[in-house]
């Protein structure tokens, strides 16, 4: 098989799209960021971060479209939700 | 028809309980070999990782449920050393090589949605516990390859020159050969090991890729000569040249 990307379409258009993935390994934790995800659509997003992402077995996942964050002490910059 | 793999002194549901299982864990084995060829072709690191951790997953069910046979009194050098290609049960929908990046998604859709339907009935069986709850740690690793081949249908139908939804239709039929002959008597549903009989694993089978794909009405698989055994039309086993592929190379190396 010829390996040839099509950026556009695969990659989620011309700007990549990105996810913010957030897990807790058990109930008493917080939900906390533990990175994030590029995918074009949340199916792929969901799978990449629970193979990625996979050095816990964790109790609760879930993932963030990166566009559906508000900032507040960032607004009106590019800042970009950071991993630590 | 001759058991490929003939054991004595289990009974007829075991002989068809070990036969369906062996299907299963073949199908897994096969479609671990089809990640590992085209891993890659994977599209980023991320793609990279998840290609390799659902070869991972498949090779770990199917070990898993090679290991389950040995209540049949299947052995492990049987199961991964000393079969041939005649002797693997994997369906026949996973004989062809994946053509293209959208054949190979929309292949790896009906074989996970396959796979999965089948196993489900085993779910709650009450007459082995031990199978019921792999079964139901199978399924619950399998949704994330769902979402993966899922995801990637949906970006591959954006460029309207894909030939995702013909590769799906194509591999339809192929795929609809697991469940052959439906007036074959179904054993393992009437003794109780399967909640559902195939007949009915078929159509829940259809309505779930029918939920991706388009599927046409009145789709069927000629029944021709359809093996339980086997799950598949035609001679048993694999084409060499696949089994070549995906065969384990270095027996000497790993035989105790």
């Amino acid at each position: 098989m010829k390996k040839v990307i099509d950026r556009r379409l695969e990659l989620g258009g011309d700007k990549p799209e990105f996810y913010e993935v957030f897990a807790r390994r058990n109930s008493a934790e917080p939900l906390t960021h533990i990175g994030s995800i590029e995918a074009p659509n949340e199916e792929l997003a969901e799978a990449r971060a629970w193979f990625v992402y996979d050095h816990h077995s964790w109790r609760e996942m879930c993932i963030v479209p990166l566009s559906a964050i508000v900032t507040i002490t960032e607004r009106g910059s590019k800042s970009k939700v950071k991993v630590v | 028809m001759a058991d490929v793999n003939p054991i004595g002194d289990l009974s007829k549901t075991d002989q068809y309980l070990r036969d369906e299982l062996y299907c299963i864990a073949d199908a897994k084995l096969v479609l671990a070999g089809w990640y590992m060829l085209v891993l890659q072709n994977g599209r980023s690191i991320a793609d990279f990782t998840s290609i390799c951790a659902m070869m991972q997953g498949q090779y770990g069910h199917a070990r898993a449920i090679y290991q389950h046979l040995g209540r049949f009194g299947v052995t492990r050098e049987e199961t991964e050393w000393t079969r041939g290609a005649k002797d693997i049960r994997s369906p026949k929908l996973l004989d062809r090589p994946p053509q293209s990046w959208p054949d190979f998604i929309a292949t790896i859709f009906l074989a996970e949605h396959a796979i999965s339907t089948q196993l489900s009935a085993y779910k709650t069986n009450p007459a082995d516990r031990t199978l019921a709850r792999l079964a139901d740690k199978v399924l619950k690793e399998s949704r994330f390859h769902l979402s993966y081949s899922v995801g990637w249908i949906k970006t591959l139908r954006k460029d309207p020159a894909s030939t995702v939804d013909e590769d799906g239709r194509r591999r339809l039929v192929d795929a609809l050969d697991w469940w052959g002959d439906s007036d074959q008597p179904d054993i393992l549903f009437t003794s109780g090991y399967r909640s559902a009989p195939d007949s009915e694993l078929r159509d829940c089978f259809l309505k779930a890729v029918g939920a991706t794909f388009d599927v046409p009405d009145g789709i069927a698989s000629p029944a021709r000569s359809w093996q339980r055994s086997i799950r598949r039309n035609g001679s048993p086993g694999i084409p060499e040249n696949l089994f070549e592929k995906i065969r384990f190379k270095n027996r000497e190396l790993a035989m105790p």
